[in-house]
C-alpha cells in the first residue's frame, strides 16, 4: 500500500467546544428525582415534570354530535333525520345513522392526602410523599389545562379540607397549584370518610387522581371504591411510598414513634423486618386488588424513583391511545 | 496448657471491642419517626430469637478473636519447663559383667542416694548403655515411677560401650531448662567399657557428672567363649576357650548334652594368672550320634554370667555359589575377587564362579560391577535370573547399558551434584546393616567417593545416605530376588572403598545378607547382634540360657537375642532351627579402668560457656511446642467460628 492509499483520519473536534458555539444542542439530561426535590416550588416541578411525561389530548367516551366520525347505526324511529347518512342510503337502500365522538370536556379532580404520615421522609434534604404527590399532582393539573379540561382539586384528611370545584377557567390552574401547596394538616387519615364526602360534593362522572399512602383499612376503602364505580367516575390511585418504608432497612434498636397516632415501639429492625415487609405488601396488594376489581388503576410509586413510564402509559391509556 | 509466646495472649483485650459494640448497641438511646407502625409489631418469639442469634454472634466473635490470640501464642500439651528445677539422667551400664558379686546392688543404691529426694518439677530420665543408647525411662517428672523401674531392672548380658551414652545423657541434658543438671554414671568403670572415648571431649557446659569409684576387680573370674561342637571320625569334638582373669586358680569344666543334669564329660582345669587357651574336647558317646545342643560350663565363679557357653553342630550346607563379573581392566588389582576368594574359607561356604555365558545357576548371587552383564542376552539371562530367585549387588559404575537396564527397572540413577560425596547416615536398624555396626560403627563412616549416584528413594528402601540426604546404598526387589544396589563403584580408582577396613566385612555380610546364609554362623552370634532369620514369619523360642524357656514370640527378618543361650526358630513345613547365642568375650575382664580418672575430665570446666538459662528454656519450650502443636487447630476453630458468624451476623442485619 503506498502512501496515497493511506486513508486520512477522521476529524472529530471536541463536542464541548461545538456546544460553545452553538452548533450542537446542549446534552439531553434524564429527569431525576434529585434535581425535581432542587427545583424548589411545586409550580416549577410540576412544569419540569409535566413536560417531561408529555401531553395528549383526553378523548371522550361519550358519542355525540361533532365531525369525527365514531360509528354506524341503524335508524330508529324518533331519531333526527339529519344525521341520516345519505350517502350510504343511495349505495345500501337502508337507513343508518353516523355517529361522531362528542368533545366534552374532562372533569378531572386531583385528591391529595395531607394526613401527617404524607409528611415522612427517609432521607433528610429529599422530597416527603407529600411533596412527591404534590408534585405528580402538579405536574397533572397542567397537562389537564393544556388541554382545556376542567379540573378541580380536594385536600382530605379524615374528611375533606377544603375543595375546589373542576372548572376550565384559566386561573384555575393557578388555584389548584396554590390549594396542593397547603401544609400538612397533623390531623390522621380517614380515607374512606373523606372519599364519601367528596362524592357528595363533585359533579358526576369526574376522573378522580387520587394520591396517598393509604394507610387505611383495605375493607373500608373497598366500600368507597365501589360506590366510585357505581357512580360512574374514573379513579387513578397514586400509592406513593418512601423506600424505608417499602424496604425497612433500618440496622440499629431504636424507639419507633409512629408520626400519625404517636404510638412508640421499642424494636431490633432485624427481628420484625421480614413479618413488616410481608405486613406491608399484603396490604398493597390488597389496595390494588380492591381497585382493580372496580376497573381503577392503581399505581405504585416511591419517592427514590420517577415513574415516567407507567405514568405515560395511564394517560394514554386514558387517552385511548393504548 | 502452656504457651510458647503468651505475649500474644494480651490480644484477647480485643475482646473488650466487640462486647462493647454489643452493649452499646444494645442501649436504645435513638427515636425514629415511622409512618408505618401498624405493620411493625414484632412478635415476642421473633425478639428473642433475635436476642438469641445476637448473642450467638457476639460468642462467635469474641470466641474467634480469643482463638486468633490463642493460636499466636502457640500453645502446646505438657509438663511447663521448669527453671527452678533439677534434672537428672542416670546412665545405666547393663553389661553383664554388673553382675559380679553385688556390684549391681551396691552401685544401685549407690545411685539412689545419689538422686536423693525428689522436688516438685524435678525430672529423671534413666539411660541404658547397651547395645546401643537406649531409654529405659525418658526424662519425667514421675521420679517414683523412674526410680522404681530402676528397682525393678536387673544386669543385662551386653558388652559396655560407656561413651555414647554419657554423649547423648549430655545433649540431652544441655537442652534442658532446669536450674541444676546432673549426670549419674551407674557403671562399674570397666576398662573394655571406656575403649576408644575421647576423654578429651568435654560435655556440654553447665552438666555435673557424677561417676562412682571404680568397683573392686573380682577375687576368681574366668569365661568360657567360642565353643564349637564339630564331628571328627565318628566322634564329637568341642572346642572352647578358656580365659583365666585373675591369679592361678583350679576349676574344673563340665560338658551337659543338652538339658542334661548329669555332665557326660568333667575336666579339672588348672589355669595360670591370665592364661588364655583352647580346647580340644572328644565327647564320650554318651553324648549321643546327633545331639541338639551342649552345654559347657565351668563352676561359678565372682561372674557366673560367662561361666556357660552352649555349642550347636555345624550346619552342612553346600557352598553356594557367587557369581562374580570380570574384574577392573587394565590389569589393576581385583580387590573385590580377592576378597571374596579370602572369604570362600570362611562360613558361610560360598563357591566364587565368573559370571557363566549360558543359564545363570538359581540361587545364586550376582556381584555385578561393569557393563557385560547388562548388555545384550546377559540381560536376559540376569532377567531370567532374578525371577527365578536369585540375588544380586550391583555397584553403579556409570555405564550405559547398566544405567539402561536400571531404567527398566524403573530405577532412574542420577549422577550426584558434587564431584565427590561422602556416605553419612546408615540404616542401623536394617538386618543387614545392624551386625556390621554393632561393635564398630567408626569404620563405616566417612566413606568417600569420587564418583557417586543418586538412586531413587520412591523405589528402593534406603540404607544409607549421601551428605546431600539422596540414597546412596538401597536394598528392592526385582521379580522374586532380593537386590542390594550401591551407587557408587567398587573401583579402586575412584575411592579408597576397597582398601578401607570395612570393605571385606562390608562383603561378608552382604553374600551372607543376600544369600540367606547367616543361619550358618549360628554358633557365631552374640547378644545384641542381629541374627539373620528367614523373611517369612516364624516361632522363636529360648530351648536352653537364662531366657525364659516357656515364652514363644513370631519374628521373622531378624531377632536381637537379649540373653545367652539356644534358640529355636520354627516355620511351619520347615526343620527347626537352632542358633547358639554366646556373650561378648571382651565384656568378661574385668579389670577396671587402671590409671586415675579420666572421666572427670568430661566435666566442662569452663561456667561462662553455659547456655544461658532463658536460651534453654526458650529451646525446651520450642521443642515440647513442636512436638504437641495445636496452633492450627485454634486457627482452624476460628475459622469455623468466623464463617459461623458471618453466616448467622448475615441473619441478625436486617
Amino acid at each position: 500500500m503506498n502512501r496515497a492509499q493511506v486513508p486520512l483520519p477522521g476529524i472529530r473536534p471536541p463536542l464541548p467546544l461545538l456546544r460553545r458555539l452553538g452548533y450542537l444542542p446542549p446534552p439531553v439530561r434524564p429527569l431525576d428525582v434529585g434535581e425535581l426535590a432542587a427545583l424548589g416550588s411545586l409550580p416549577l416541578r410540576a412544569r419540569r415534570l409535566a413536560d417531561a411525561l408529555g401531553a395528549g389530548s383526553h378523548t371522550s367516551r361519550r358519542k355525540g354530535a361533532s365531525i369525527e366520525f365514531a360509528d354506524y347505526r341503524d335508524y330508529q324511529q324518533g331519531d333526527d333525520l339529519r344525521r341520516v347518512d345519505w350517502r350510504l342510503f343511495a349505495r345500501t337502500d337502508r337507513l343508518h345513522l353516523r355517529e361522531t365522538h362528542e368533545e366534552t370536556p374532562l372533569r378531572v379532580v386531583l385528591l391529595l392526602d395531607i394526613s401527617t404520615s404524607m409528611a415522612y421522609t427517609s432521607r433528610p434534604g429529599q422530597l416527603s410523599k407529600l411533596d412527591y404527590a404534590r408534585m405528580l399532582l402538579g405536574a397533572i393539573a397542567l397537562l389537564t389545562r393544556r388541554q382545556r379540561d376542567s379540573i378541580g382539586a380536594a385536600l382530605l384528611t379524615n374528611e375533606v379540607v377544603k375543595w375546589l370545584p373542576p372548572a376550565s377557567a384559566p386561573r384555575r390552574r393557578q388555584a389548584v397549584w396554590s390549594l396542593l401547596d397547603t401544609p400538612p394538616s397533623g390531623i390522621a387519615t380517614n380515607l374512606p370518610a373523606a372519599l364519601d364526602e367528596i362524592l357528595d360534593l363533585a359533579p358526576r362522572r369526574c376522573l378522580f387522581v387520587l394520591a396517598s399512602d393509604f394507610y387505611d383499612d383495605s375493607e373500608r376503602l373497598a366500600a368507597v371504591v365501589r360506590r366510585l364505580r357505581y357512580e360512574r367516575h374514573d379513579l387513578l390511585a397514586l400509592h406513593v411510598a418512601d423506600p424505608a418504608e417499602v424496604d425497612f432497612n433500618f440496622a440499629d434498636p431504636s424507639i419507633f414513634c409512629d408520626i400519625e397516632t404517636g404510638q412508640q415501639l421499642s424494636l431490633d429492625p432485624a427481628a420484625g423486618a421480614s413479618a413488616y415487609r410481608k405486613k406491608f405488601s399484603a396490604h398493597r396488594d390488597a389496595v390494588h386488588d380492591s381497585l382493580a376489581e372496580n376497573g381503577f388503576d392503581h399505581l405504585f410509586v416511591r419517592t427514590d424513583g420517577l415513574p415516567l413510564d407507567p405514568l405515560r402509559t395511564h394517560l394514554a391509556r386514558r387517552n385511548g391511545h393504548s | 496448657m502452656n504457651w510458647l509466646t503468651p505475649t500474644f495472649l494480651f490480644g484477647v483485650a480485643a475482646l473488650v471491642l466487640p462486647l462493647a459494640l454489643h452493649l452499646l448497641r444494645r442501649r436504645v438511646v435513638t427515636s425514629t419517626p415511622f409512618p408505618a407502625l401498624r405493620f411493625l409489631a414484632a412478635s415476642k418469639a421473633d425478639q428473642r430469637q433475635q436476642l438469641l442469634r445476637r448473642r450467638a454472634v457476639l460468642a462467635l466473635r469474641c470466641l474467634a478473636l480469643a482463638l486468633l490470640a490463642a493460636a499466636f501464642a502457640r500453645p502446646f500439651l505438657g509438663a511447663p519447663p521448669a527453671p527452678s528445677a533439677r534434672a537428672t539422667v542416670v546412665v545405666i551400664d547393663n553389661s553383664f559383667s554388673m553382675q559380679s558379686g553385688t556390684r549391681w546392688e551396691d552401685l544401685r543404691r549407690w545411685t539412689h542416694d545419689q538422686i536423693g529426694s525428689a522436688a516438685t518439677g524435678d525430672t529423671l530420665g534413666l539411660l541404658l548403655m547397651n547395645p546401643r543408647p537406649s531409654w529405659l525411662v525418658a526424662p519425667t517428672t514421675d521420679v517414683s515411677a523412674a526410680l522404681t523401674a530402676l528397682d525393678a531392672l536387673g544386669p543385662g548380658w551386653e558388652a559396655t560401650h560407656a561413651e555414647p551414652a554419657v554423649r547423648l545423657a549430655g545433649d540431652v541434658l544441655a537442652a534442658t531448662p532446669a536450674r541444676e543438671r546432673r549426670l549419674v554414671f551407674m557403671g562399674d568403670h570397666q576398662a573394655v567399657g571406656w575403649t576408644g572415648a575421647d576423654f578429651t571431649r568435654q560435655l556440654p557446659p553447665g552438666i555435673n557428672a557424677i561417676f562412682p569409684s571404680a568397683a573392686a576387680a573380682p577375687a576368681s573370674q574366668a569365661a568360657l567363649s567360642a565353643a564349637t561342637l564339630s564331628r571328627e571320625d565318628d566322634a564329637w569334638i568341642a572346642t572352647v576357650t578358656v580365659r583365666n582373669f585373675t591369679s592361678r586358680q583350679s576349676r574344673v569344666l563340665q560338658i551337659f548334652p543338652e538339658n542334661a543334669v548329669e555332665a557326660c564329660l568333667t575336666l579339672p582345669l588348672d589355669l595360670s594368672a591370665g592364661e588364655s587357651k583352647i580346647l580340644r574336647l572328644p565327647l564320650p558317646a554318651s553324648v549321643g550320634t546327633s545331639p541338639a545342643y551342649i552345654r559347657l560350663s565351668l563352676a561359678p565363679d565372682d561372674l557366673p554370667a560367662d561361666d556357660s557357653v552352649w555349642a550347636i553342630p555345624p550346619v552342612t550346607t553346600t557352598a553356594r555359589q557367587l557369581l562374580l563379573d570380570a574384574g577392573p581392566a587394565g590389569g589393576l588389582a581385583d580387590h573385590m575377587g580377592t576378597a571374596f576368594a579370602a572369604l570362600t574359607n570362611m562360613p558361610p561356604a560360598l563357591s566364587v564362579v565368573p559370571v557363566p555365558s549360558a543359564a545363570w545357576p538359581p540361587a545364586a548371587l550376582a556381584i555385578l560391577r561393569n557393563d557385560t552383564s547388562f548388555t545384550g542376552e546377559m540381560a536376559t539371562r540376569l532377567d531370567t535370573f532374578l525371577a527365578a530367585g536369585g540375588s544380586a549387588f550391583i555397584f553403579v559404575h556409570g555405564g550405559s547399558a547398566q544405567r539402561q537396564w536400571l531404567a527398566d527397572q524403573q530405577i532412574n540413577v542420577q549422577p550426584a551434584a558434587q564431584p565427590s560425596a561422602r556416605l553419612r547416615d546408615w540404616a542401623l536398624e536394617h538386618p543387614f546393616i545392624a551386625p556390621l555396626v554393632s561393635h564398630q560403627l567408626r569404620n563405616f563412616i566417612g566413606w568417600e567417593f569420587l564418583r557417586a549416584s543418586s538412586l531413587p528413594a520412591d523405589k528402593i528402601e534406603p540404607l544409607a545416605f549421601w551428605e546431600d540426604g539422596t540414597v546412596a546404598l538401597g536394598e528392592l526387589r526385582l521379580g522374586a530376588g532380593r537386590v542390594l544396589i550401591a551407587g557408587f563403584s567398587a573401583d579402586r580408582r575412584e575411592g579408597d572403598f576397597p582398601v578401607l577396613p570395612a570393605y571385606v566385612p562390608f562383603l561378608h555380610q552382604s553374600a551372607s545378607y543376600l544369600l540367606g546364609l547367616a543361619s550358618a554362623t549360628g554358633n557365631t552370634s552374640r547378644v545384641g547382634s542381629a541374627v539373620i532369620l528367614p523373611e517369612s514369619p516364624g516361632d522363636w523360642q529360648a530351648l536352653a540360657g537364662p531366657a525364659n524357656l516357656d515364652s514363644k514370640s513370631s519374628v521373622s527378618g531378624s531377632v536381637q537375642p537379649a540373653t545367652p543361650g539356644i534358640y529355636q526358630f520354627t516355620q511351619p513345613g520347615s526343620p527347626p532351627q537352632l542358633y547358639a547365642i554366646g556373650l561378648s568375650p571382651e565384656e568378661s575382664d574385668p579389670a577396671p579402668w587402671s590409671s586415675g580418672t579420666p572421666w572427670d575430665n568430661l566435666i566442662a570446666s569452663d561456667k561462662s560457656a553455659e547456655t544461658p538459662i532463658a536460651t534453654r528454656l526458650a529451646t525446651a519450650s520450642s521443642e515440647a511446642e513442636n512436638q504437641n502443636s495445636l496452633w492450627w487447630w485454634a486457627f482452624a476453630a476460628m475459622a469455623i467460628f468466623a464463617l459461623a458468624e458471618l453466616s448467622l451476623a448475615n441473619r441478625t442485619t436486617r
